[in-house]
């Protein structure tokens, strides 16, 4: 099977750009980012068959090759599964920004803060 | 306390292995087995050594720790800094509470037993015998009190007397000393190594568990980068097959879409964001097509245009620094990102030209049209061969609709979209009523987007239906016709506000979702009931005397499941971020105002928005744009 | 009696379909729920035997043959995790139902109406990813029970909530769109995702190849399965969650994980693949996890770190890829499964009796409630692997394979995992002692787990008096200590069965090793899937069924 360059790139590009924005803290942006890989991952299984004539009975001329109908059919469950965690994603965001005034996930402070480790409490 | 007395000394005589309770004999076996194991056994047998005599030592500490008779000392005072080990002298010996049966009995029973089975060990020896056997040949007469004088009995009789002594050591040490610190020297070793692991764990789970979700999410990222990659390079194939592009179009949209996505990550403003991620969603929409795919192509611009929708409700409720993020440490995510889309890249390049079989869609077409009884491949896909995974997927469909619906609507979760205001004052009432609208409740109107909306709201309805059915052979389907749905009913809601979706749909999302689920779980069980496999499909056919030979496959059923579903789906999303937020955006507004009116600062914050995004009322000659705003109000 | 299989997973789905439409009806939706979850277990129960009886079972839904439709295969590894995992939900719902029930009458908050489709979405998604024989099928299994359990995890939209729901929730999305791209590079490779097929067709790809094929899975499933180093969203997002919802995450989500690694390194990968690697993961989950449970000082965050911690023991028992060494894991994924839900459950009820489960503000809780004391003992125990319990021989079992193997690393794995049990021992005991048997203590610490993190945050003097006092009323009033019967029951239930795993350990450990026997020789998985091995011709309906 071939692989296309362009296609490569455009893969590797939108799941860079992607996975930057979903390494913030800000959930706005974390769903961008998301949305961004999730287009990625679709191309990069849109890669993983062979392109053509779109699969459809008597469509194709003779010789030509029709596409790989699998992976559209897994695209296509992937997009909209994507559809149902976006709008999931958006309702948490706007949740979250009601309840707390800010548009971020606040951190949480280690757990050495809190130890409070006493040793004579293993006697018991 | 007599009784215990005599129980607990009955009990440490066991532990410590001194006849004639159970341990003693329990003991004895140990020894004779370890000394027949070699040197694995020597060792072992050198361990249970040292291990009786500390447990000798112990058990009289512990004795005479509970029932010896003590003077207690004047108080020495404590050192200053130092922790309070030192018992403390106000505790004179009480007279001991009276203990209740239900505490003494069960202890006197097993007292009683490991005296009897110490005195007869015989009688154990059948059931341990038998799974003794298992692991190998074993002696007979393994238990017994007594085995003449051998080894094991010299090792017993050694731990005894080493025990006693350590006992014997300590006391005299802790009459010579004023304080009693418990324990004397093991004590504190004990203490000190208690704290060693407990530092030791606060330190290790300092490092480990940073509690940031960045860096947790790049935890991940560096181990999907290094051991993937790794194995990647170590494969040391290149790309075999390798073309650049198919047509020079496909380059034009590549560089649109990465444009796009990167100024995507640039942008500080969520709506603009929004957007671009939108355009690269539609540039994708057209890179499917070029490659063949239509029905993709047709989903990806419906989903796209849906998201896009549900994502403008929501950011125009929130304020303008909504995806202002200050964080520092880009240049490490910038690093990590990159090296998760070479990876990519690499894998997009490399694998295709491994493979070796033949794919196993390459057959599908003739069973597609014989036995799911429709042209179009994609499509008998999704709703016969891998039906299953259609099933599941609108099962998230249902699971995440119900989530969102959950996270806006405090009180009550289910409901349809009201009809009529019920209980608020505010939005007035327009002037002159719509002749396009079936309400009547949004103030700034667009009578372009009336009219429009009048005229093809049922067009649109007629044609999803039609996409429904077609699905079968052309591009279409479940999904789509659903969504399509969805985005008229969304004209209807940003024409007319909440309540004219409530007026046209009203019905309740939940419950149309799980008419839906409940079709498709129908379809999946006649298979079942049809003594074949779940979720098949037949093909009806027959001459009807107007229409001719039409065809009719029963996985349209299952299609027609999905079809409520999406809209379902859609109706809740356009309730919830739509007409709920407006509802509670109203409702804030008026206590804001309430509270302004009876004098306190001017409102509480109100929803998020006000500042920048709050325009003065605009006339009637607003655009559709100006009516979008208008629901915010 | 294929129809079986299908049947466990439309069941739930179903009843999903039906409280959605009885939304205003909780009588009826509890009924239907319970009715529903209690049927499947029945189905489930009746799978077991058949599948041990007559060896595994298969269906091909819609009839169109593998590996072009999709199967859903029963063999006996997935016939007895879909039993315990049934008893678990189970258990759980009539405990959160008892909760709700109770909790309505004190704070409208919680929303009863989603609550039961939701759960049993998640049922659905945990049994079908079970039964999958189909990778793509897997990854949509996990997504039907991930966005459930995203729904369960923010229920009530509290801000606790949110802040424990967003880590969770990325993290998964990321693992999710690495098992994506993984099925899709698979499929690029080989042409097809049909676990049985792949068997085949993947040892004809290059082997340098396949090992990325295999790290991307791992590196997925090893995210949902929560292994060091990817572990640290568990216990940042578990204690905050509505005690039920944690207890079915922690007893069913990351055991899914565990799962799909064990049937990706039996079914698809080069036997033993990897081992060193894993038992090195492994061994670092073991430690870093019980070193974070003895640094905590919330019961809930300590369960949650001792259950990253005891991943470790089950990774082990896979690296071995031994019949003894699987065998071992399957019992112990089992015997983890009912004690970490039976904890947590308790947990949840120390929370109700105390009204916190910050260690340092309980105590006196064997007085207050005897029955919660033995509840949370006996599983206390297991976990620390006191002897006979099943946690005990479940370790003996591992580290008999360890031995068995032979190898350095194996053994210092055993050191480590009887240095874990120790540490275990230590840490769980730390919460018996002080929640149970101190008496309440005069301190003024926060009332949140979570609050419990951050500095003092210098609230006044009075309010914290009040509040301390406010605990001591709770635990002496008899309103608090007196636990709704379900609750009660549920975990009374989970712990018998618990229990029963320790009694019945003969036959249950003779099913493991049964099943690790099978999983050894995948020609029994592959011919039953393809009907002797070779790709089937898309046959007509009705021709691909059974085995």
């Amino acid at each position: 099977m071939t692989s296309n360059l362009v296609l490569a790139l455009t893969i590797g590009a939108l799941f860079a750009c992607g996975i930057y924005l979903m390494l913030s803290r800000n959930l706005i942006r974390v769903l961008l980012g998301f949305l961004l890989a999730g287009h990625a991952v679709n191309l990069l299984l849109l890669a993983s068959g062979t392109g053509g004539v779109p699969p459809i009975v008597g469509q194709a001329k003779d010789g030509e090759p029709m596409a790989d109908p699998i992976p559209q059919a897994l695209i296509l469950t992937s997009i909209v599964i994507g559809l149902a965690v976006s709008t999931f994603l958006l309702a948490m965001a706007y949740r979250n920004y009601q309840v707390t005034k800010e548009p971020e996930i606040p951190e949480e402070l280690d757990d050495s803060e809190y130890a409070g480790s006493d040793p004579s409490g293993g006697d018991e | 306390m007599p009784t215990i007395a005599v129980m607990a000394a009955l009990a440490a005589i066991s532990m410590a292995g001194i006849p004639p309770m159970i341990g003693f004999a329990a003991k004895e076996a140990g020894y004779a087995g370890l000394l027949d194991g070699g040197a694995a056994g020597a060792i072992g047998t050198a361990v249970m050594a040292i291990g009786s005599a500390l447990t000798v030592a112990y058990s009289a500490r512990f004795l005479w720790g509970a029932f010896g008779d003590k003077q207690i000392a004047a108080p020495a005072p404590d050192a200053p800094g130092q922790r309070r080990t030192s018992v403390p002298a106000t505790m004179a010996p009480t007279s001991p509470n009276p203990t209740s049966p239900w505490m003494t009995g069960p202890t006197l029973l097993l007292v009683i037993l490991g005296l009897v089975l110490g005195v007869w060990p015989a009688l154990l020896e059948p059931l341990l015998q038998s799974y003794a056997q298992t692991a190998g040949p074993t002696h007979d007469d393994a238990m017994a009190l007594w085995h003449g004088f051998n080894l094991p009995l010299a090792l017993s009789v050694a731990g005894w007397l080493v025990g006693a002594a350590v006992f014997a050591a300590q006391r005299a040490r802790e009459r010579r000393s004023e304080i009693a610190r418990p324990g004397g020297e093991p004590g504190a070793g004990y203490r000190a190594t208690l704290r060693g692991v407990n530092k030791l764990a606060v330190g290790t789970t300092s490092v480990t568990q940073r509690g940031s979700l960045p860096v947790s999410v790049g935890a991940i990222l560096l181990v999907l980068v290094a051991f993937p990659g790794t194995m990647l390079i170590r494969a040391d194939t290149g790309p075999a097959d390798l073309e650049v592009l198919v047509q020079p179009a496909e380059l034009v949209l590549s560089l649109v879409i990465v444009g796009l996505a990167i100024a995507t990550s640039r942008v500080r403003r969520g709506l603009t964001a929004v957007m671009l991620v939108g355009g690269v969603g539609y540039a994708i929409s057209v890179l499917f097509i070029l490659r063949g795919a239509p029905d993709l192509a047709l989903t990806q611009i419906l989903v796209e245009t849906v998201t896009l929708i549900a994502a403008l409700l929501v950011l125009t409720r929130l304020p303008d620094t909504a995806m202002f993020s200050s964080h520092g440490g880009n240049g490490f995510r910038l690093a990590i990102a990159l090296a998760a889309g070479a990876l990519m890249t690499a894998l997009a390049l490399i694998i295709p030209g491994t493979r070796v079989a033949t794919q196993v869609s390459a057959d599908l077409a003739g069973p597609a049209v014989e036995f799911g009884g429709g042209k179009n491949i994609v499509n008998i896909i999704l709703v016969d061969v891998r039906a299953w995974d259609t099933y599941g997927e609108v099962t998230v469909l249902i699971a995440a609709a119900t989530g969102v619906a959950s996270l806006i609507f405090i009180v009550r979760r289910t409901g349809r979209t009201p009809r009529r205001p019920t209980a608020l004052k505010d939005p007035q009432q327009p002037r002159q009523p719509s002749p396009w609208l079936a309400t009547n409740w949004v103030p700034r109107r667009s009578l372009l987007l009336e009219v429009v909306t009048r005229m093809i709201f049922h067009v649109i309805v007629v044609f999803s239906v039609y996409v429904l059915f077609v699905g079968h052979d052309a591009p279409g389907g479940g999904f789509a016709a659903g969504l399509i749905v969805g985005l008229a009913l969304t004209l209807r809601y940003i024409a007319g506000g909440a309540f004219e979706l409530g007026e046209a749909a009203p019905v309740d999302p939940g419950i149309l979702m799980g008419i839906g689920l409940m079709i498709s779980s129908v379809t999946a069980v006649y298979g079942l009931l049809a003594g074949g496999d779940a979720l098949q499909s037949t093909i009806l056919s027959g001459t009807v005397p107007l229409l001719g030979d039409l065809k009719f496959v029963t996985s349209s059923f299952f299609d027609i499941g999905v079809y409520l579903i999406v809209i379902g789906l859609v109706l809740d999303v356009l309730r919830s971020l739509g007409a709920e937020l407006d509802r509670q955006g109203v409702l804030e507004r008026a206590e804001a105002e309430k509270s302004a009116a009876s004098g306190g600062s001017g409102g509480s914050g109100g929803s998020g928005s006000k500042g920048s995004r709050r325009k003065g009322s605009g006339g009637s000659q607003s655009t559709a744009r100006a009516s979008r705003q208008g629901i915010r109000r | 009696m294929t129809w079986l299989l299908p049947l466990a997973v439309i069941l739930p789905l179903a009843g999903a379909g039906v409280t959605l439409v009885a939304s205003r009806r909780p009588r009826v939706q509890r009924v239907i729920s319970v009715g529903v979850l209690a049927t499947q277990l029945l189905v489930e129960l009746t799978m077991l035997l058949q599948v041990t009886a007559n060896g595994t079972m298969v269906m091909h839904v819609g009839g169109w043959t593998a590996p072009f439709g999709i199967t859903l295969v029963a063999d006996e590894l997935a016939a007895f995790m879909l039993v315990v995992s049934s008893i678990v939900a189970l258990t759980v719902l009539v405990y959160a139902i008892s909760q709700g029930m109770a909790d309505e009458s004190e704070t409208p908050e919680t929303p009863v109406s989603i609550f039961h489709p939701t759960f049993l979405i998640l049922a659905t998604g945990v049994t079908n990813a079970f039964l999958a024989g189909d990778l793509f099928n897997l990854f949509v299994s996990f997504e039907i029970l991930l966005t459930a359990s995203y729904v369960l995890l923010t229920i009530g939209g509290t801000r606790e909530r949110l802040r424990a729901g967003a880590p969770y929730i990325v993290v998964s999305l990321l693992s999710s769109l690495i098992f994506l791209a993984a099925i899709a590079m698979i499929y690029a490779a080989t042409g097809t995702v049909n676990m049985a097929d792949l068997s085949v067709k993947l040892p004809q790809v290059a082997p340098g190849i396949v090992a990325t094929l295999q790290a991307m899975l791992l590196v997925a499933f090893g995210v949902k399965a929560a292994v060091f180093p990817m572990s640290a969203w568990l216990p940042d997002s578990y204690p905050s969650a509505p005690a039920p919802a944690t207890a079915v995450f922690a007893g069913l989500l990351t055991k899914v994980g565990i799962y799909a690694i064990i049937r990706v390194q039996t079914l698809l990968f080069p036997p033993g693949s990897f081992g060193t690697l894993l038992m090195i993961a492994a061994l670092l989950t073991m430690l870093v996890g019980i070193l974070g449970a003895i640094a905590q000082s919330g019961i809930k965050r300590i369960l949650s770190f001792t259950l990253v911690s005891h991943i470790g023991y089950m990774l082990f028992g896979i690296a071995l890829a031994s019949e003894t060494g699987l065998g071992a894991a399957i019992y112990y994924v089992a015997h983890h499964i009912l004690v970490q839900a039976a904890l947590f459950l308790g947990a949840g009820m120390i929370e109700r009796v105390a009204g916190t489960t910050v260690l340092a503000r309980v105590g006196g809780l064997a007085a207050a409630a005897p029955v919660l004391a033995i509840l949370f003992f006996i599983p206390a125990m297991n976990l620390a692997g006191v002897p006979p319990l099943s946690g005990f021989l479940g370790k003996v079992g591992l580290f008999e394979a360890g031995v068995q193997d032979g190898r350095v690393l194996a053994l210092i794995l055993v050191a480590g995992g009887a240095l874990t049990s120790l540490l275990t021992l230590y840490a769980i005991v730390r919460v018996w002692g002080r929640a149970f048997w101190r008496p309440v203590p005069e301190v003024t610490e926060p009332e949140d787990e979570h609050d419990a993190l951050q500095t003092e945050s210098g609230r006044p003097l009075a309010v914290r008096r009040r509040a301390q006092q406010e605990a001591r009323r709770r635990v002496a009033s008899e309103e608090a200590a007196r636990l709704p019967i379900g609750m009660v029951g549920a975990t009374t239930a989970i712990v018998a069965i618990g229990l029963l795993l320790t009694f019945a350990a003969g036959p249950i450990y003779a099913l493991t090793d049964q099943a690790a026997a099978n999983l050894m020789d995948r020609s029994l998985y592959v011919d039953a899937v393809l009907d002797a091995g070779v790709p089937a011709p898309p046959g007509a309906p009705g021709q691909g069924s059974g085995s």
